[in-house]
């Protein structure tokens, strides 16, 4: 009997140790946050990808397309209208493709469309283009480096600062008119096939790339989980935020020369668009963080974070509002404002600086994002 | 009665047990770091970590550790390879191991970046094993030398190996007995809720409570392994545990070697003549017999020194993992006493910091992107990690130096977010690093930044004093 009572009180201790442990969990567990299941994070994604993504590449081909018929009307008919049109008709190009850099990963990467369209050209090599024999088709151009082809390339024969005139004799008078115009016409030709390629590589109809985004799986080489797709455009986010503090906006404010301004570093300097492009870029990240181009819906990245720590998800908001808010009042343009507006500028660089720092930290942590710069091993 | 057991325990150790089981550990480890090398050819990471980083993060007192020219990393893989096929097959297999040991820990010496639990584990055997032998059984050394063989092994062999084993198990328990772990159910919520997608169980990774269980259930499996592996009535019990434990850390996180390493370990645990009944089922014949269990003889064995080294070398790794208790602070937050101390999987931190140089004498300023210095991976790493800002801001002091600038000071601000809470400032961005060193003696660092638990920002911790203004 003595032996049945002690069994029978070891197994109501052990009862009610179990029952309270499980009680003390449920009750904490009430008390934590509840983040999004897998279905709910690929309906994300695919948020992402509908309302971001592809619109904005979208953009991106029709501004291209209003880009080459603009400056095909300049090179035929050179004008101060005409001139006017073509130039804004580059900005309005440089919109959607700044606003497509937080995605600028996939086929923009395999395809090496950022490398040929958006890099920094090396202007006596565009000259000796022009100086040069080859014909200048598209198809030439699109056998060319990438310091002597692309936005900046266009920007270089379109803009000289506030010195349209300057421009317009370029493209008038100039010895080398007629190749001028030729090489004006095949780069924009250029940059357009390349944003269509884009394009297509991410489309339904085309490669498909946005299927393999909001479609991960075992079967999916690109991405196997859905947390491989978080963590690609977290990670895209942060790098965005890094370029845009450390070389965009601090290079030029001479961070790297000891508090000398260095204006020639800056983005899109005969053009005066940097403020722009740094702006275009900051909405990108805002875009993909939102799920929507409007700034106003609570999709995207942001129903994930608000999920785990909606204290996380407001500081982004308010970072990212700060941030954009922030560099568009630098006053135009950035060559002078570096200069004489210092203050303003070095707002901007301490406001973005605010937003790298809480995507790379609370960001990539409250979402358990890999910031994957290797396939390292972990424990 | 405490001396009779003492005596019994020591009498125990060098008792022969049948070496089937350390023999089967030997081979299964070479074979083990034969694909951890084969991994490192195979990923790109030889290039990755030693070659094309211009800077590197040495560890205290072996700064002199560098990547070989040329193909010098590559050849040292090479070597290792080869080597983990010797540990395997018992050749040469002292030499063999010793050698293994000091190329593998001279690979992993050279950068803090790259640091792993396992590979700090890899380093504790290959020493250990050094003075086992365990190429007695079932070895080309044992068939070249018939002198050299033997079936039975003394009692302490197995139970160093096991020991060595147990006390990762150990430590990292003990680690999780903490408010993050117990309480926040942290970093296994993050880590859980990005994962909702793994098979099967996915769907409940969202619920809040499977994380309290999965923490709960971590700790208790930690705390409570060896006990179940070793005990027979739960060795059953205790061995799917591990199986699926690991298992599940395979596919949850990324993990390589580490989960293979501690299954294959654990098969330590098991009745030392585990092996012959694997093959007796098998079909094998030859050979299954349990060997003879003849006593060693006592008066040829040095048992003093056996059990002196054990007891020394243990008691060094009782210590390490205890080391953080002489620091002030969240040894997650510091990480001071953080490395080698079986502290696995226990924290999410995300970093991110910005060096600024001044020059005094002139005012001027630079800001410092740790990306022009480092690759993206070190960046990352080192932002999160106190001792790592020291040493990157030294490499960059130094070469603001070579650039001609005077006593450069160099400054951050570190930020960083740890298992879920808001960001904080890491490092004080008052104090010169540049004017602060590493030691050897466990002395805080006092310009690391308090964790305030309350608001998550970072305080001057409470022991501390500003260094530099």
């Amino acid at each position: 009997m003595r032996a049945l009572l002690s069994r029978w009180s070891r197994v109501a201790f052990a009862s009610s140790f179990a029952a309270a442990l499980v009680a003390l969990v449920l009750v904490m567990a009430t008390c934590a946050p509840v983040p999004l299941g897998d279905g709910e994070k690929r309906v994300v994604v695919r948020g992402i990808a509908e309302a971001v993504i592809l619109p904005t590449l979208d953009d991106v081909v029709a501004r291209a397309e209003a880009m080459t018929a603009a400056n095909e009307q300049l090179a035929t008919t050179p004008s101060q209208a005409n001139l006017d049109a073509a130039q804004d008709a580059w900005r309005a190009a440089r919109i959607p493709w700044k606003e497509g850099e937080a995605f600028a990963f996939g086929p923009a990467m395999d395809l090496r469309i950022v490398a040929a369209i958006d890099q920094t050209i090396d202007a006596t090599k565009v000259e000796m283009e022009i100086v040069g024999t080859g014909t200048l088709s598209e198809s030439y151009v699109d056998s060319l480096g990438a310091n002597r082809k692309g936005f900046h390339a266009i920007e270089y024969l379109l803009f000289r600062g506030d010195d349209d005139a300057d421009v317009l004799v370029s493209l008038t008078t100039d010895a080398q008119v007629a190749r001028r115009r030729d090489l004006l016409v095949a780069l924009s030709q250029n940059l357009e096939r390349k944003t269509t390629e884009l394009r297509s590589a991410w489309a339904i109809d085309g490669g498909q790339y946005i299927t393999k985004l909001a479609e991960p799986g075992s079967s999916n080489n690109a991405y196997p989980t859905i947390k491989a797709v978080i963590d690609t455009l977290v990670n895209e986010s942060v790098f965005l935020s890094e370029l845009i503090a450390n070389n965009k906006l601090g290079k030029p404010m001479g961070t790297a020369s000891g508090g000398t301004p260095q204006p020639e570093l800056e983005e899109s300097g005969p053009s005066d668009n940097s403020i722009a492009d740094m702006a275009g870029n900051l909405r990108s990240i805002r875009n993909v963080y939102l799920g929507t181009r409007t700034g106003a819906a609570d999709r995207g990245i942001s129903q994930l974070v608000a999920a785990q720590s909606p204290e996380t998800d407001q500081a982004v908001r308010d970072a990212l509002d700060g941030a954009i808010r922030a560099v568009e009042a630098i006053p135009r343009p950035y060559r002078t404002a570096l200069v004489e507006h210092q203050s303003d500028v070095e707002a901007a660089h301490e406001a973005v600086k605010t937003l790298k720092r809480i995507l790379a930290t609370e960001v990539v942590a409250v979402l358990g994002a890999t910031l994957k710069f290797n396939d390292n091993d972990g424990d | 009665m405490a001396t009779n057991s003492k005596t019994s325990i020591r009498q125990r150790l060098f008792e022969p047990v049948d070496g089937a089981s350390v023999a089967a550990f030997r081979i299964a480890f070479g074979l083990l770091m034969l694909i951890a090398v084969v991994r490192f050819f195979a990923h790109g990471w030889i290039a990755e970590y030693f070659l094309t980083p211009k800077h590197f993060f040495p560890y205290y007192g072996f700064e002199w550790v560098r990547p070989w020219p040329g193909a010098g990393m590559y050849i040292h893989f090479a070597a290792m390879g080869v080597l983990a096929v010797l540990i395997a097959a018992g050749v040469f297999y002292r030499a063999s191991v010793a050698l293994f040991g000091i190329l593998f820990a001279y690979a992993h010496l050279i950068d803090k970046t790259n640091y792993l639990n396992h590979y700090y584990l890899v380093i504790c055997l290959c020493f250990l094993m050094t003075f086992l032998p365990l190429h007695r059984s079932t070895s080309v050394d044992a068939w070249r030398k018939p002198t050299l063989r033997s079936a039975t092994f003394p009692a302490w062999v197995l139970w160093a190996l096991r020991a060595q084993v147990g006390l990762v198990y150990l430590f990292g328990g003990i680690a999780k007995l903490k408010g993050d772990w117990l309480i926040d159910a942290q970093p296994m919520q993050i880590w859980l809720a990005a994962n909702t997608d793994f098979p099967v169980l996915g769907h409940l990774f969202g619920e809040p409570w499977v994380a309290h269980a999965l923490s709960y259930a971590g700790a208790a499996f930690d705390l409570s392994i060896v006990p179940l592996l070793l005990w027979h009535r739960t060795r059953l019990l205790g061995f799917v545990a591990v199986v699926v434990f690991h298992l599940m850390t395979v596919r949850l996180f990324q993990l390589g070697m580490f989960p293979w390493i501690m299954m294959v370990s654990s098969l330590l645990f098991l009745p030392p003549g585990w092996p012959r009944h694997v093959l007796a089922m098998l079909g094998r014949r030859t050979n299954l017999a349990a060997p003879s269990m003849q006593p060693f003889d006592a008066a040829n064995r040095p048992r003093r020194l056996v059990l002196a080294f054990l007891g020394l070398y243990f008691a060094f790794h009782v210590f390490m993992p205890l080391r953080h208790l002489l620091y002030p602070g969240n040894v997650y937050w510091t990480e001071e006493g953080f490395r080698f101390s079986w502290n696995v999987m226990l924290m999410e931190k995300d970093g991110s910091a910005d060096f600024h140089v001044t020059e005094p004498s002139t005012g001027r300023r630079w800001e410092v992107a740790p990306t022009d210095y480092l690759t993206r991976y070190q960046a990352k790493m080192m932002a999160a990690q106190p001792d790592m800002i020291l040493q990157f801001a030294h490499i960059v002091a130094d070469d603001f130096r070579s650039r001609g600038v005077q006593d450069p000071e160099i400054r951050v601000d570190a930020f960083a977010s740890l298992n879920g809470r808001r960001h904080a400032r890491l490092v004080d961005p008052s104090v010169d690093l540049a004017r602060e060193n590493e030691g050897l003696l466990p002395k805080p660092k006092r310009w690391i930044l308090s964790l305030n638990a309350e608001d998550g920002y970072g305080r001057p911790r409470s022991a501390a004093r500003k260094v530099r203004p």
